[in-house]
This record gives structure tokens, C-alpha cells and sequence, in this order.
């Protein structure tokens, strides 16, 4: 038997949530819900840009070209760090530096980061920094400017993003030895390769803005914080209008079910509900000729693709149902008007899922950094022989923190849904009253949808190892 | 929706809420109740048949008030009859014996203690059940052949 499950974890793992904080989180949803929809503004007020500029000096210090240089450079010292550790270290996940900073510290850390303090990944984005240093040199030896050969085709869209997330998410949860050190290594070159070659092609920003999956995906959770840029600015904008101002593109609702499914998957793969049909569906792949190691990844990606459409079915299914209820808006902008409400819901799923194992297995990169390769000896900076303490938060004050977070992203994309709802349903030679109608309908479904989507979540988390 | 409808729709959410939440607890205050009572019919349960089945008369139920060890065998690297699930409340100690006929390093996750059975020579655990959350016991010669290195489970609840 092979063990699967996310990458690193350090042998632990959360106990379920008890049957009377499901219900608490699932009443308190309800009636959140019910107070969201009934009490919410009748008007928009997210939907135009806000923006109060932080004080000069911020801005000045922190946009100038020393600072990006730097921030820039630590990214990319980073990123070689990983590849060279994991190419070069010790082949354990545990005790290499690689899967526990990309896995953990990367991949779950820069989230709250994100969430609070806006899109700082797009500083530290080493690709976009070897890009923007390599342009710099091009632009210098030509003395022009440089245009893009290629302009980014509308209709890709999020496409190249929702495939990069996919693929780091299959790497994560399907390939048996995706946690294994060379495996995340060789993965970031690859990864490196790909997306400097889309660079040379598309431009620099071009592709960051659009197609680097992570600079996308923190970019999507950063949207819900109140800091932000304007050009060589920085400032304060109102909590979540960010999202609101996000263009929906081609696979942006791909995108968002991917980053739902994928988490869903996760919880799914260590409940019952999976672990009794793994063994039968990695049985019909290894009758088909597969070796145990390959029928058992095959089954698992059945398992998060299944995942990722049921996230999609549940959206369509929302958007489906408020196109019934009328309006002259064809269902795909319809999907792409309310995308940016399922931001606060794949937050939710993020944190509630993955808050333990970033407090714990976070912890274990003061050690890992101290001895990257996992070498006898070494200890850089004397955190060597540090180890995770588990008891910076109980099992309870875990359950009530997930449940908090489930309930407050369902809160926020509601709040997002609805205050979209009025715009979309805004047409000229239609009266206020039909308008205001139609939007409230619409917004049953989306109700439904999200209130589905939170007990899911609230599933998952009470079932896990159940 | 008019001002006044407003404020009654909000007057009648707090309204459901103080019932939710009035129905609920209850419920748990009555879980929490009835546990240490079962508990202890659990733990007296498990008592017995183990007591029966020690023929050492020095393990008798009545000298020794601890309950006796949760004893795990390994055999050739594979854990007998499965992997174990121990289920115990914070602040319990717990006792492990591990028997194993080849020579092994047993590792309890999250309270990173170890210990190293060999043939006729078992390792022995005791330690207080001080971390919530559920810990994996791993058999490290077993990773090194490749194999399930997971013998058994701690889960630790909340007392």
C-alpha cells in the first residue's frame, strides 16, 4: 500500500468535527444566510472602485526599484533553493527543505498573507523577476522597446492558469511521489521552463496578469484584501470589492473549480466515502494492465477530477436556476457575472482544511531551513534540532475555527452574489421594480448553491478519518 | 424590501438563532454528561476479558488499577490483525507494547517517541496523552523495505 494524501503532514492528522458542531455550524449558516439576504443593501456597493492612497513615502519606498529588486531576488534565491535541495538533498520528504516550503509554506502560507496584505506574491514572483530582469537586459541591447511577438488570445482566458493549478494539485494528491524531494524539484524546473517560454512570447506582465497559475491564484485571494495598487500607488480599497473588480475570463469558472475540487478531494480522500471505492476503482485499473502504484494513481485522479466537476455542477446548477427565473442574460454571462463569489468559498475550504497542517508542518521549516539538504551536521542558523510543537491549538479550538471560516466565507460570497445581482439585473426601459425582483430571485438559487457548497464542507470536515 | 420589513426579517433570524442554539446545547451539555459514566462501563468492559485472558496472576484487575497495556504485534514487518485505532481522552496515559520478531524502530508521531523491539524483546511505551489530534505509529525498518510503514493510530479527544 502506498500512502497517499497531501504531500507532507508529519504523520498527523485533525480529528473530526463532533455531530454538535455540525449542526452549530450548519443552523448558524442558515440563519446567516437568511439575515445576508433579507438585511442586504439594496444597492450596489462594491461594484465601483474605491481607492484612499496610503501616504507617499509607503507607496515610494516600498514600489521603488530597490525594493522590487530585492523582494525579487529572495524570490528567486527561493526558488533555487527548493530545485537545489531537492535535486541534491536528501531523498526524505521530511527532511528536505523542498516539499515542506513548496507544499506548505508556499502554497498555504502565501494565503493569508495574500488575504491581509494584498497581492505581495506578485513582489516575490520569481519568474515574473528573472522575466523582467531578462527583458531589461533584451531592451537595453536592442536600445527599443521590445513588443510581445504573440498578444495574448482572448478566448485562452484563465485556461493556462485553472491547468497549472490542476496539474500542482494532481502532483499534490494523485502522484505517489509527488512529496518525494528530486519530484517537487524537477517539477519546478519544468514549471519554470514552460512559463519563462509563454514570457518570451506573450510579454512579461502579459502572462503574469493572465496565465502564471500562482500568480493568478494568490492574485484571486488577494482581491479580497483592503490593500492595493494604482499604477506606482498603493492604497486602501473597501474589503472584497477587488473581487468585484475582477475581469472573469474564459476558465475562470474552470479555474475556481479546480481550486474548490481539489480541496474537496483531500477531505474526501481520507473519509469512507472514498477509502471504500478507491480499492474498486484501482481493482478495474489494475485488471486493465496497470502496475498497483499506477492503478492506485489512476483511481485517485478519477477521485479529484470527479471532485472538480461535482464543484462545477454545483455552480451551473446555480446559474442554471437563476437564468430559470428570467432575465435576458444567456447562462454562460451569467456564470461569468457571479464567478468571483466562489473566491471567498475556495478560501474557506482553503483555511478550514489546511489550517492545522500549515500551524504544524509550517513549524518545520525553521528546522528544514537550518539543514536544507538534510545533511548530517549542518545547522545554518541553529534551529537544527527545533522541533513541531503541537500544542499551539487544541482539537476544539480547531473545530470552531473551521467552522467559523466555512460560515464567514459562505457570508462573503453571498454578500459578493448579491451585490452583483443588482447590476446585472439593471437594464434600461425595465422598471426598478422588476429589476429589483429579478435580482432577488436570481439569488434563491445562488442561496441553495452556497448553502450546498457549506455543507460540504462542513461534511467533509466531520467525516474525515470518521 | 421596505425599511420596517427589514428589521423583522432581522428580528426574526436573532429569533431562530436563540432557538438553534437553545435546542442545540442541550444535546451536547447531555452528550458531555452522559460520557464519563460510559466511559468508565467502557473502560470496566474492556477490563475483564483482558484480566481473563493475562494468565500472569501479578496483571489481576485488583493490584494493578491502571488498565493493562494496548499490545500490538508485528510480524515480519506487517501488523497482526490490522491497523490498531487507540482511542483515548487528553490527560489519560497511555501504555503501548509492541512485540515484533524482527528487529524494528517504532516512531509515535507528534510525541516523537521511540522505541526499538526485537525478537523476544518487546518495546515498551508510557507517556500522558498531552497532544489532541490523531497521531500515526510507524514501523521505520518497514519504510525501508518499501513496505505500509503504519501499525496503529492514536486518537487523542478532547477530555
Amino acid at each position: 500500500m502506498i500512502q497517499l494524501a497531501h504531500g507532507v503532514g508529519g504523520g498527523r492528522a485533525d480529528l473530526p468535527i463532533p455531530e454538535y458542531v455540525f449542526f452549530y455550524g450548519a443552523a448558524l449558516v442558515l440563519v446567516v444566510s437568511f439575515v445576508a439576504l433579507a438585511a442586504s443593501w439594496s444597492n450596489p456597493k462594491l461594484q465601483e472602485p474605491t481607492f484612499r492612497p496610503l501616504p507617499r513615502a509607503v507607496s515610494a519606498v516600498l514600489l521603488s526599484t530597490l525594493v522590487q529588486i530585492l523582494c525579487g531576488a529572495v524570490g528567486v534565491f527561493l526558488l533555487g533553493l527548493v530545485v537545489w535541495s531537492g535535486l541534491t538533498g536528501a531523498q526524505a520528504s521530511s527532511a528536505n527543505f523542498a516539499p515542506t516550503f513548496v507544499y506548505v509554506i508556499f502554497w498555504l502560507g502565501l494565503v493569508p498573507v495574500s488575504l491581509v496584505f494584498g497581492d505581495v506574491f506578485r513582489g516575490f514572483n520569481p519568474w515574473r523577476a528573472i522575466g523582467r530582469a531578462v527583458s531589461w537586459v533584451a531592451r537595453t541591447a536592442a536600445r527599443g522597446p521590445l513588443p510581445a511577438p504573440l498578444a495574448y488570445p482572448e478566448r485562452v482566458g484563465h485556461w493556462p492558469a485553472a491547468a497549472g493549478i490542476f496539474a500542482f494539485a494532481a502532483l499534490e494528491l494523485v502522484a505517489s511521489n509527488g512529496d518525494q524531494p528530486e519530484t517537487v524539484a524537477i517539477a519546478a524546473l519544468v514549471y519554470s521552463a514552460a512559463t519563462w517560454v509563454a514570457m518570451v512570447l506573450y510579454g512579461v506582465e502579459e502572462w503574469c496578469d493572465r496565465g502564471e497559475a500562482f500568480g493568478v491564484y494568490f492574485n484571486l485571494f488577494s482581491r479580497i484584501s483592503p490593500f492595493t495598487r494604482r499604477g506606482d500607488e498603493l492604497g486602501l480599497r473597501r474589503p472584497l470589492s477587488g473581487l468585484a473588480g475582477m475581469a472573469a475570463a474564459p476558465g475562470t469558472v474552470a479555474l475556481l473549480a479546480v481550486m474548490i475540487g481539489s480541496i474537496t478531494f483531500d477531505g474526501a480522500s481520507e473519509a469512507p466515502v472514498w477509502t471504500n471505492v478507491s480499492p474498486d476503482i484501482a481493482g478495474f485499473f489494475g485488471d486493465l494492465g496497470l502496475t498497483p502504484e499506477r492503478a492506485l494513481e489512476a483511481a485517485f485522479m478519477v477521485g479529484l477530477l470527479l471532485a472538480i466537476a461535482l464543484v462545477f455542477a454545483l455552480y451551473e446548477l446555480g446559474v442554471t436556476g437563476a437564468r430559470s427565473m428570467g432575465g435576458t442574460l444567456s447562462t454562460n454571462r451569467l456564470a461569468n457575472a457571479f464567478v468571483h463569489s466562489l473566491v471567498p468559498i475556495a478560501l474557506a475550504y482553503a483555511a478550514a482544511h489546511y489550517m492545522t497542517l500549515l500551524l504544524f508542518q509550517g513549524q518545520a521549516i525553521s528546522y528544514l531551513a537550518s539543514n536544507p539538504l538534510g545533511e548530517e551536521g549542518t545547522d545554518l542558523f541553529g534551529t537544527a534540532t527545533s522541533a513541531i510543537d503541537y500544542g499551539v491549538i487544541g482539537a476544539t479550538a480547531t473545530w470552531y475555527w473551521q467552522v467559523a471560516f466555512v460560515v464567514v466565507g459562505h457570508v462573503a460570497a453571498l454578500i459578493l452574489s448579491h451585490d452583483r445581482a443588482l447590476v446585472v439585473y439593471e437594464s434600461p426601459g425595465v422598471s426598478a421594480a422588476v429589476q429589483g425582483r429579478l435580482a432577488v430571485r436570481s439569488q434563491y438559487w445562488m442561496l441553495v448553491v452556497m448553502v450546498l457548497f457549506t455543507t460540504l464542507a462542513l461534511l467533509l470536515l466531520s467525516q474525515a478519518n470518521a | 424590501m421596505s425599511r420596517t420589513a427589514r428589521f423583522v426579517s432581522i428580528g426574526v433570524a436573532v429569533a431562530i438563532a436563540v432557538v438553534a442554539v437553545a435546542l442545540l446545547r442541550p444535546e451536547s451539555e447531555d452528550e458531555t454528561a452522559d460520557d464519563p459514566s460510559s466511559q468508565q462501563q467502557e473502560t470496566a468492559a474492556e477490563k475483564d476479558p483482558a484480566g481473563a485472558s493475562n494468565s500472569e496472576p501479578t496483571a489481576t484487575a485488583e493490584a494493578a488499577p491502571e488498565p493493562p497495556p494496548v499490545e500490538i504485534g508485528v510480524r515480519n514487518y506487517k501488523v497482526v490483525g490490522g491497523v490498531k485505532r487507540i482511542e483515548v481522552e487528553k490527560g489519560d496515559t497511555v501504555r503501548l507494547l509492541i512485540r515484533s520478531d524482527v528487529e524494528d524502530e517504532i516512531h509515535v508521531h507528534g510525541y516523537d517517541l521511540y522505541g526499538n523491539p526485537g525478537p523476544g524483546k518487546p518495546a515498551r511505551f508510557k507517556f500522558e496523552a498531552k497532544l489532541e489530534g490523531e497521531y500515526e505509529i510507524e514501523g521505520h525498518q518497514a519504510a525501508d523495505q518499501g513496505l505500509d510503514p503504519l501499525i496503529a493510530r492514536l486518537v487523542v479527544t478532547p477530555g
